[in-house]
């Protein structure tokens, strides 16, 4: 070969090179990301999907066992469980009851009848 | 050669012309039909549908739910697949805690939806979950949950479930709709409206929630706060049941109102119903009797003649009446009195209910202002606006002047000859309670989101003043001689507090004749007698045994309820003592 053709010939580029390879390796790179990122997006979407399901099990259990709590707060219910237990309560106007502080009453400012207090006032 | 490039040539024709229709084939349907293989795609791919909302729940006045919907499921199976598998049948009747042969006598393999247990709790729920069978098809659905069952169930009202056509591409939603009180009167409220899921689907129907597009959310339905008090409610029930059990009556009802306020704190009639069991209901035991059964009230109308003559200053409760010895003959008519008197005050005359002594009454305020003061008393009228009005409210009957008779004005002043419901009755008679106030029956307090924000309130609201100040107060002095030991209401007496009320015994017309032995007995009265804070009207219609008399039937209930209600209420008592029989041996109000 002779030295002028050496000469004509196309040298090899490397800053071009460079700048291809830096290329297909960022698209490689944004390729993967995004694939990565739609796959994430897609499992996300799948624990939401199942979340969603859980919240509904677990509000459903909630309805169902609040209505459960509130037809045992019944006055009946709870009187019959006060029968069953054999609690044997008595109403606080009961004059067995001595009530030492006397509550808040709305009408009268004198003191409930059949309390300690009444009775310290039917004494005077 | 030239064979070669002609064969060459046809194959090439060949395939120009396939490739062409080809080509027109996807140009046809790319560019011509676009729009409608979009439209096939996208209702393969997308679905829309409906988001049930939440019901309201309905509170009383102390924020105990009244009614709730809850989530429910119910177990069905598919007959075609569950004949093919009796091991997993097996399985499931364990779950159920059911017999196999039970199971299976229900199952047809020509039936693919049968139902097999309806709702069922949570813990058997999760257990045929965990058995993944196919054969077993789960049903979701809400109920409307009553925890208090029959009590307050007129009032309350039911729902029924119907399939409602939504905007969402025109599909059906079950939804409950109220069908009876509160329920069905604040249906705008308690119902809701629903949202809307819109998703993308893959070949096998199932969702791909990564394309899952904004879901425009359910409004759940507004909470409804009612002004009645489940505890008051309660006492009311054991005692209407109580009557029930002891008189056996045609029916009862019986209403409790706040008369500052016109508040229902509670109100029952019988027969009642479940509205959690749709077999108790029927067209008898739906009747709210309270403000749809009419009655002619007796001797509790003296109340409002007794109201009209002191509003009027024509008598006074000291003013002396003949009572004719306990006959008195008027227009060609007998009107009897129980018990013969002579000279009566006019309070006397209402403590011994004497019939001669009103009917007098009314000859002296004369027809015009009789009428006028029972229209006044809201008889012959609605209680409510329409808007707020409980269904089915009767207006009772009260006849204009022209239709009344030469005897009429002895007869209405002592309560014949007009009809009215209860809740009519005890307005009135709160309105004696209230200083001549008349108040509006109020059952709804307000509406309040899930947060508990106030939406709307519904204020006490009063209707007009009857009588004047001084009128009221010497009507409930007079109801106050009532209920003592020489009045007709002595059994109403409530121990540690002074009570007033007024009897009520009247005859029952059935099919327009008075018919002997069938009777009305009514008390009506309120406590504390001085500053009332609440008020119980009682009905009883024809009660059976050996007494008839309102004091006697009705009285001692109205002792009992007013006992218990100002336990409730949390009254202090008047500190008087009441007669000796209103005690109970061994009872809360035992004098030690």
């Amino acid at each position: 070969m002779s030295r002028n053709r050496i000469r004509k010939s196309n040298t090899l580029q490397r800053k071009r090179l460079f700048k291809l390879l830096a290329g297909g390796v960022l698209l490689t790179i944004f390729g993967l990301v995004y694939v990565f990122l739609q796959v994430r997006v897609h499992q996300l979407s799948e624990d939401i999907k199942a979340q969603e399901v859980k919240l509904k099990k677990a509000q459903e259990l909630n309805s169902t066992l609040s209505a459960r709590v509130e037809s045992r707060k019944t006055p009946r219910s709870l009187q019959t469980q006060i029968a069953y237990l054999k609690l044997n309560l008595i109403n606080i106007s009961d004059p067995r009851i001595d009530v030492i502080e006397a509550p808040i009453f709305r009408r009268s400012s004198a003191p409930p009848h059949g309390t300690a207090l009444a009775r310290q006032d039917r004494g005077r | 050669m030239s064979s070669f490039r002609t064969r060459a040539m046809v194959m090439v024709v060949i395939f120009s012309l396939g490739f062409t229709l080809l080509s027109t084939r996807l140009i046809y349907i790319q560019l011509i039909e676009h729009t409608h293989y979009q439209e096939i795609a996208i209702r393969r791919q997308y679905d829309r549908f409906p988001v049930a909302a939440k019901r309201g729940n309905i509170y009383d006045a102390q924020g105990r739910v009244v009614a709730q919907s809850v989530q429910v499921f119910d177990i069905r199976v598919d007959g075609k697949l569950a004949v093919q598998n009796p091991k997993g049948m097996a399985e499931l009747a364990e779950a159920l805690e059911l017999r196999v042969a039970d199971l299976n006598k229900k199952i047809t393999a020509n039936n693919r939806y049968i139902l097999i247990e309806e709702e069922v709790s949570p813990e058997c729920l999760d257990k045929i979950k965990d058995l993944k069978l196919k054969e077993v098809i789960l049903s979701e659905r809400t109920r409307r949950f009553y925890p208090n069952g029959n009590e307050a169930s007129h009032l309350v009202g039911f729902v029924n479930r119907a399939n409602l056509r939504t905007d969402v591409d025109n599909k059906n939603l079950l939804t409950e709709l109220g069908a009876g009180g509160v329920e069905q009167v604040m249906e705008t409220f308690l119902r809701g409206v629903p949202g809307e899921r819109r998703v993308v689907r893959d070949r096998a129907r199932a969702e791909i929630a990564a394309y899952r597009m904004a879901d425009i959310k359910p409004r759940n339905g507004l909470n409804v706060v009612l002004t009645i008090d489940t505890s008051i409610q309660h006492a009311v029930e054991q005692e209407a049941d109580r009557m029930v059990q002891d008189f056996t009556p045609k029916g009862l009802h019986i209403v409790v109102v706040r008369p500052s306020t016109g508040e229902i704190l509670a109100m029952t009639s019988r027969p009642t119903f479940d509205p959690n069991e749709r077999k108790t209901m029927t067209p008898e035991t739906l009747r709210n009797g309270a403000i749809m059964d009419i009655y002619e009230p007796g001797s509790t109308f003296k109340l409002v003649t007794l109201s009209a003559v002191l509003n009027e200053g024509v008598a006074d409760l000291n003013t002396q009446i003949f009572a004719e010895n306990g006959k008195f003959f008027y227009a060609g008519s007998w009107l009897n009195d129980t018990h013969p008197h002579g000279m009566l005050s006019l309070g006397e005359g209402l403590k011994v209910s004497s019939n001669i002594v009103f009917a007098k009454m009314g000859l002296l305020i004369g027809q015009e202002k009789m009428y006028r003061y029972a229209r006044l008393m809201g008889f012959g009228d609605s209680t409510q606006p329409a808007s707020l009005a409980l269904g089915g409210e009767q207006v009772g009957i009260l006849h204009p002047l022209r239709k009344w008779s030469a005897v009429s004005l002895t007869r209405i002043p002592i309560g014949y000859e007009i009809c009215v419901t209860n809740l009519q009755m005890a307005m009135a008679v709160s309105a004696m309670a209230n200083e001549g106030k008349l108040m509006e029956p109020r059952l709804i307090k307000g509406v309040i989101d899930d947060q508990g924000r106030v939406v709307k309130q519904f204020l006490p609201r009063m209707v007009r003043q009857v009588v004047d100040k001084d009128a009221a107060a010497k009507v409930c002095l007079a109801m106050r001689g009532v209920v003592s030991d020489d009045g007709t209401g002595g059994q109403a007496a409530v121990a540690g507090f002074m009570a007033a009320g007024k009897t009520g015994t009247s005859r029952k017309a059935i099919n327009g004749s008075y018919k002997s032995g069938a009777y009305m007995s009514s008390f009506i009265g309120f406590l504390p007698a001085d500053k009332p804070e609440f008020l119980v009207s009682i009905v009883v219609d024809q009660p059976q045994g050996k007494t008839f008399y309102g004091g006697s039937v009705a009285g001692p209930a109205f002792s009992n309820i007013a006992t218990k209600v100002a336990q409730q209420l949390n009254l202090a008592p008047d500190n008087v003592t009441a007669p000796k029989k209103a005690f109970v041996k061994g009872g809360p109000n035992e004098k030690t």
